[in-house]
């Protein structure tokens, strides 16, 4: 699998209805080490309802300036959020598929490990 | 005295850096076809290059990285190979635009047919960034292409009627001559002049080769906000040499000989002698420019080393990278392709392409992970996003306005 | 799947292209607008340019006020030019009378000007005695005239 299988598919839940778009592709490095660092793990995918464009990188903090650019790409991509891998059930031709008990978290980085 | 000095080198090198091929042939078309009617739009241009450069400089210095390796890192990929891709393209223009300029602006000094120069120009210039310390060659440079500042003399010198190009400044109006549409395409081609991206990427990613730090704020803002502005102000003598000179006996520029010929008329040969060193400078030093930006561009998009503060074997590919630039715009050149056409061209695709550049130019300044507490205020922001529609307006009008006008004929 | 997108991917940068193609062809196509008797107004204007500037550069030489390298370089621009527009007209397709006859003198009038410049340049190499200057600016007002003529078909 490449990244672009991902990118930009239909996001379904385990019912077969639409939630939106796979918009970013979010990874943990702590796989196995590496000369350099250690190799990169998929953690989650974020999903944007109403488009697959960019969000510019508006999603990972707060920040909100250009107050201008960021409050429409806010718009663009109201009620996008965050999924585990843990919760994504299988590709399919459709898209991906979600499982029933799915928990949409916040777009956000945070600090913390295991987002 | 010695920051003083230091100071005023600054300013200098980014006067005598301001102005290029790009510049000296659209200022002088422009003079010789609409007097001095689109002076405002170089006044903008100046102004927009001022906020866009002091913020990619402020970024440089802050975080230690180039302007491009922050886009890469927040924009995520596709929005970079997009700014990449239209950045690198451009720039490759431009670079060959500046090559055949030095190779223009070196038969005006000897003779020699200029598609004998373009190698030997080429050559020179790879012989530079691969030896040269990086602030001698700029300085050096930006200090030979104040000789321009002919262009301010002559214009006192050619006692021009100041009401007349005062008036034609202040009020606007297309000359009877030409159309609407001619007016605003020339308008787009002189903001893309002085708006050329590769001034932003270059002036960040100097900022890292030259190791600034937040001390060097200060500094950076004072050449940006003084140089420009004077160099702007070298733009608007040259559009009023023409002006004066050109414009009354119906010649439009069409080469770059056409642009010395009122400093001819007004200084006689000293100063044809002065503003021929004064082209090579500025065409030379923007070659320089240029080509290394379009290794830094590649270079820091792919995360390789890159800058002249590495020893060239350090850096390879940056190098390989310059040099495979250097010989496509030898290449285009070669085919008989007039530097004065390719000129023309590469400031209205640079306009195009602006938005492409300083969106995210714009984005990085405003993030507070890499830039502290030195996020751009309010106020850069307001002029900024102002800009911005300016910048969107010309880029979407450019292509319709080529096709209307038949580039500008 | 990923094939498809690869093909939509192919399709976009080939549209991209041909936009870009057929946007210069657009633009080279503007300039042959208004029939023949556009191009030879347009030809007018930069030849009328063009010896504009061979005569200001020779006096500029005269009076000693230019050197010998923009001397050599403004002339051989501007006889580039003036075998432009003169192909220019040449090429084109006159379809009545009228044209054919502004085809014939606005060759006669552009090949004067070139010869007027290769006498300029024969003066500044010293090769001939004859001084330019009189024919130059006599040839400069024949062309001016010769603008104005065509410039309603501009």
């Amino acid at each position: 699998m490449i990244l672009s299988d991902l990118l930009n598919r239909p996001v379904l839940d385990a019912e077969g209805r639409t939630l939106g778009k796979v918009l970013d592709a979010r990874f943990v490095i702590d796989g196995a080490p590496t000369q350099l660092l250690a190799e990169a793990r998929l953690a989650g995918l974020i999903v944007s309802p109403h488009t697959g464009t960019t969000f510019l990188g508006y999603e990972r903090t707060d920040e909100n300036s250009p107050w201008l650019i960021a409050a429409f790409l806010r718009w663009r991509h109201r009620g996008s959020f965050y999924v585990r891998w843990e919760d994504v059930e299988m590709l399919t031709e459709r898209g991906v598929v979600l499982v029933a008990a799915y928990a949409r978290r916040s777009a956000a980085l945070s600090t913390s490990i295991g987002i | 005295m010695k920051q003083l000095l230091g100071v005023a080198l600054g300013i200098l090198t980014a006067i005598g850096g301001f102005l290029d091929i790009g510049d000296l042939v659209t200022s002088s078309v422009v003079g010789s076809r609409f007097g001095m009617t689109l002076v405002w739009v170089i006044v903008l241009g100046v102004i927009g290059i001022c906020v866009f450069a002091q913020m990619s400089g402020r970024v440089a210095a802050i975080s230690g990285r180039a302007t491009f390796e922050i886009v890469r890192e927040r924009l995520g990929a596709r929005m970079a190979v997009a700014n990449l891709g239209a950045s690198f393209l451009i720039n490759l223009l431009t670079l060959t635009a500046e090559i055949g300029g030095v190779a223009l602006a070196l038969q005006l000094a000897s003779s020699i047919e200029p598609t004998l120069w373009v190698p030997v120009a080429a050559f020179a210039v790879w012989l530079v960034i691969w030896r040269v310390k990086f602030s001698i060659m700029e300085n050096v440079t930006g200090l030979l292409g104040l000789c321009l500042i002919v262009f301010a003399v002559a214009v006192f010198l050619l006692q021009p009627d100041w009401a007349t190009l005062t008036g034609q400044a202040i009020a606007p109006s297309v000359p009877a001559t030409e159309t609407g549409a001619t007016y605003w395409y020339y308008a787009i081609a002189l903001f893309g002049s002085a708006m050329t991206p590769y001034e932003v990427f270059f002036f960040s990613s100097g900022a890292v080769e030259e190791k600034w730090t937040k001390k060097d704020l200060t500094q950076s803002r004072i050449n940006v906000l003084v140089g420009f502005p004077l160099g702007g102000i070298l733009s608007i003598a040259i559009a009023a040499c023409a002006t004066i000179v050109l414009l009354p006996q119906g010649i439009q520029v069409t080469s770059l000989s056409q642009v010395a010929l009122p400093v001819a008329e007004a200084g006689g040969k000293l100063a044809v002698a002065i503003v021929i060193v004064g082209m090579i400078a500025a065409t030379f030093g923007a070659t320089l420019e240029t080509t290394l930006s379009s290794g830094y561009t590649i270079a820091q998009f792919f995360g390789w080393s890159w800058g002249k503060f590495r020893r060239p074997v350090k850096a390879a590919r940056f190098h390989l990278v310059m040099i495979i630039c250097l010989l496509v715009g030898i290449a285009v050149l070669a085919t008989g392709a007039d530097p004065v056409m390719i000129t023309e061209y590469s400031v209205v695709f640079s306009a195009i392409a602006l938005p492409l550049t300083y969106l995210p130019i714009l984005l990085v300044a405003n993030d507070k992970q890499y830039m502290g507490d030195l996020v751009n205020g309010r106020a850069t922001n307001a002029v900024a996003l102002v800009f911005l529609v300016i910048i969107l307006v010309a880029s979407l009008a450019a292509i319709p306005l080529m096709i209307i006008t038949g580039a500008g004929a | 799947m990923s094939c498809i997108r690869r093909t939509f991917q192919r399709r976009v940068a080939l549209s991209v292209s041909v936009g870009a193609l057929s946007v210069l062809m657009l633009a080279g196509c503007a300039t042959t607008s208004g029939g023949a008797m556009g191009t030879f107004s347009r030809a007018a204007v930069q030849a009328s340019s063009a010896l504009s500037t061979a005569q200001l550069t020779f006096q500029l030489y005269t009076t000693d006020r230019s050197t010998n390298g923009v001397t050599d370089t403004a002339l051989k621009d501007s006889l580039k030019e003036l075998l432009d527009a003169e192909q220019q007209v040449e090429d084109a397709s006159p379809q009545t009378d009228a044209e054919v006859a502004t085809q014939a003198e606005s060759l006669k009038q552009i090949r004067a000007a070139a010869d007027d410049v290769i006498a300029a340049q024969l003066a500044v190499s010293g090769t001939s005695s004859d001084d330019p200057t009189q024919s130059l600016s006599a040839q400069d007002a024949a062309l001016n005239d010769l603008r104005q003529q065509l410039e309603p078909y501009k």
